[in-house]
């Protein structure tokens, strides 16, 4: 049976309600190996990429301190960027820039828009940490818990500023027009949180703007400044990243509910769901669970009510529905990335895939 | 009218300094004694409004609208949750157009009408300036273009305006944002960062759609600029009252440099961005962002005196939102030193205003406007 995804209106095939026996398969994803053992080269190239998104850190440090910021501002940014992200963005980018290049490295123009990739996370980090109240992020204190709230919102403002910046110097509209659209995704995602539902297409659609837009529109801008670009390649680096960003906020939403503080840097066990936000764990529980669904509408108010809401996400596997909702991005960006030029970096980013799919933090 | 043909009344009555002027336009600006005894905001509000008729600019669309309508019903409800708590930002609302759309919600729009004039006054001060030296420059950048080209021109330029005040009002709520010392203040604040992320947000994909990426490059600048600006003393001075005791005064020079970083910067970069909308491909120097040209230095100059003006109006007239922080520059400077940085600055924008293109009624109502601020807050 034929259905439109609410989340993303792409066609798929469906053989039941989305429950611990679901069997769907996205179209043209059947044939897509997403066990492509790595090979020596493409170890070697994404050590190599690993590197260059050191160096694009270390650019992005320099566009972000300089001599005439205030001393403040230059500190809170030094704070943000001394404790290290997994920079898996950046990295994302390098790789499709090299697949869409068709083989030669990233042009300056792509790994400005790698910066700025990383550049819009980090400020959309910085303000998520004050609207939750986090105090910990990658292990070291948040902006806001240690210089407040008023200089972290200003902080977050300032990078965006600075990314603005560099996207214009690119002087390509369609880069800098995609990365605004990013960018609003971004706001959008974090204001559909204060509508919160319970309803599994709203969360699906929430994390497409959270995380894989941002994603998307960058994989889709590398594609676009890529020599000799068509249409048709950058729908495709589109969707890749867009598949790429769901499968990903899949396994940090599931990893919320497994690791431990130390593993992921932030505060977790159930951690979200402590909060108040529904990740799919918990709202795929819901779906067979009508204590939970009463708890939830209730916000967990009651003794006991968390308990019941953990208990519930064990019985009903909701975190084995939620990976396998993530494997069935990353077999869609299997399918995409094979769409694309086969050159080394595309076994690369076969190998990013899966690793991301199986990370544990 | 000519001066010639007006002169036969009453010749002395015509002329000021090297400038000539017809009867109308002279009795609208002929001395500032016709200002005195009028409400201050009602007069800078006439001649605004009057400008706006002249320049049949389509009216202003305030992104902050949006933050209201259902598409964000969360944002909304959320926002009138603050109600009844001690938070700025519900006092701003109660002084802009956040909450005037709302109605009567909780006490949020008590009395709003008159302080959301006051707010507005600002962000239509700036619009109509924009649009107006961008309007000066049109027959100069836009030769040989057709009617409907410089409607479309007009209309991208109203866009740029809205923009930009959208900017303005985005970091003005983020900067709203106070130690949460209370579950309260902490909700208020997260809907701060919300509501300015999402004008910003909205800021962005507008400049992106006007596809010319050296208007992106200039507005991001002023919003680092502003940034800057409120990292500075001037901003913390004003943060709280324990700031405000007379050994921890700014002196006149931060206060100048704040003024130049939070709204001089976001007006020249707003008007240069105007004008660059005005070219076409072809090669004019407003291309080049990257040096200033004799003209950049023109806006510059006239942006930097005009924010001055503005900022000691705004200073003066709206109301003080926390307690002994109105009117810092009365605070810092004797009133001499006051009517002086007022004199001189009035007169480089007018000196400045005259090395434009006289186009008529644009630099009319850019002198009627500096006139008017000059006039209001003579100490």
């Amino acid at each position: 049976m034929l259905r439109v995804c609410a989340a993303c209106a792409r066609r798929f095939c469906f053989s039941a309600p989305v429950r611990a026996r679901v069997s769907a398969t996205a179209i043209g994803a059947q044939d897509a190996s997403s066990s492509t053992p790595p090979t020596p080269e493409s170890e070697r190239l994404l050590s190599e990429l690993q590197a260059e998104t050191a160096t694009l850190a270390a650019d992005m440090r320099t566009h972000l301190t300089p001599d005439s910021a205030p001393d403040k501002l230059s500190l809170m940014m030094r704070h943000h960027l001394d404790a290290p992200g997994k920079l898996v963005r950046p990295l994302l980018v390098l790789l499709v820039s090299h697949v869409c290049n068709a083989g030669p490295p990233a042009c300056q123009r792509q790994r400005t828009v790698a910066i700025v990739t990383e550049m819009i996370h980090s400020a959309s980090l910085i303000h998520d940490d004050l609207i939750d109240g986090s105090d910990l992020r990658r292990g070291a204190a948040s902006v806001q818990s240690r210089f407040g709230h008023r200089d972290a919102v200003l902080a977050g403002d300032h990078m965006i500023g600075v990314a603005s910046q560099l996207l214009a110097g690119t002087g390509h509209p369609l880069v800098v027009r995609g990365m605004a659209t990013a960018i609003s995704d971004l706001v959008r995602g974090e204001l559909d949180q204060l509508g919160e539902t319970g309803d599994l297409s709203r969360y699906l659609a929430r994390t497409y703007r959270k995380t894989a837009a941002l994603l998307a529109h960058s994989a889709k801008c590398a594609a676009v400044l890529a020599p000799g670009s068509s249409p048709a390649t950058a729908a495709a680096a589109f969707e890749l990243g867009r598949s790429i960003g769901m499968a990903f906020q899949l396994v940090d939403d599931l990893l919320d509910f497994e690791a431990s503080d130390v593993q992921l840097g932030k505060p977790a066990g159930a951690a979200d769901l402590r909060r108040g936000v529904l990740t799919g764990p918990v709202l795929f529980a819901m779906q067979t669970c009508p204590q939970l669904r009463a708890a939830v509408a209730r916000r967990l108010s009651r003794p006991g009510d968390l308990q019941l809401a953990l208990d519930s996400v064990a019985r009903a596997d909701g975190v084995g529905q939620t990976r396998m909702l993530a494997q069935l991005h990353c077999r869609e960006a299997h399918w995409q990335l094979s769409q694309l030029p086969a050159v080394p970096a595309s076994e690369a980013l076969h190998s990013l895939i899966d690793r991301l799919l199986n990370r544990q933090h | 009218m000519t001066a010639t043909k007006s002169s036969s009344i009453a010749p002395f009555l015509f002329v000021r300094l090297k400038h000539y002027y017809c009867p109308p336009c002279w009795l609208t600006s002929r001395s500032s004694s016709t200002l005195v005894g009028q409400s201050p905001s009602s007069t800078l509000r006439a001649i605004l409004s009057e400008a706006e008729c002249r320049l049949q600019s389509p009216p202003a669309h305030p992104f902050v609208r949006n933050l209201l309508s259902q598409d964000l019903g969360g944002l909304a409800a959320s926002l009138r949750g603050l109600a009844g708590t001690k938070h700025p930002l519900v006092e701003d609302a109660k002084r802009s157009l956040l909450f005037s759309a709302v109605g009567g919600s909780g006490g949020l729009s008590s009395d709003s009408s008159a302080s959301s004039a006051l707010a507005s006054t600002v962000g239509q001060t700036r619009r109509a300036v924009v649009l107006l030296v961008a309007r000066a420059h049109e027959e100069l950048l836009t030769k040989g273009s057709d009617l409907h080209d410089l409607e479309l021109l007009r209309r991208r330029q109203c866009q740029l305006a809205d923009i930009a005040d959208s900017v303005y009002t985005a970091l003005s709520i983020h900067s709203r944002v106070v130690p949460p010392t209370n579950s309260d203040l902490a909700k208020g604040n997260a809907l701060a960062a919300l509501a300015g992320d999402y004008l910003l947000a909205s800021a962005s994909l507008g400049l992106a759609e006007l596809d010319r990426p050296p208007v992106v490059k200039l507005i991001s600048e002023a919003i680092c600029d502003i940034v800057a600006g409120r990292f500075s003393l001037i901003a913390n001075a004003a943060g709280t009252e324990n700031s405000l005791s007379s050994n921890k005064l700014p002196d006149l020079s931060a206060w100048l440099d704040y003024v130049r970083l939070t709204s001089a910067s976001l007006l020249s970069k707003s008007i240069r961005s105007a004008l660059i909308l005005a070219t076409d491909n072809a090669n004019y120097n407003y291309q080049q962002c990257a040096t200033s040209s004799a003209e950049d230095q023109s806006i510059e100059q006239f942006s930097e005196s005009f924010a001055i003006l503005q900022h000691a109006y705004k200073e003066k007239v709206e109301h003080p939102s926390i307690a002994g922080a109105s009117c810092l520059l009365k605070r810092i400077s004797t009133p001499a030193e006051i009517n002086d940085l007022l004199n001189s600055n009035a007169d480089q924008c007018l000196s400045t205003i005259d090395s434009w293109p006289a186009s008529g009624y644009c630099t009319h109502y850019l002198r009627q406007i500096v006139r008017a601020l000059l006039v209001e807050q003579r100490v």
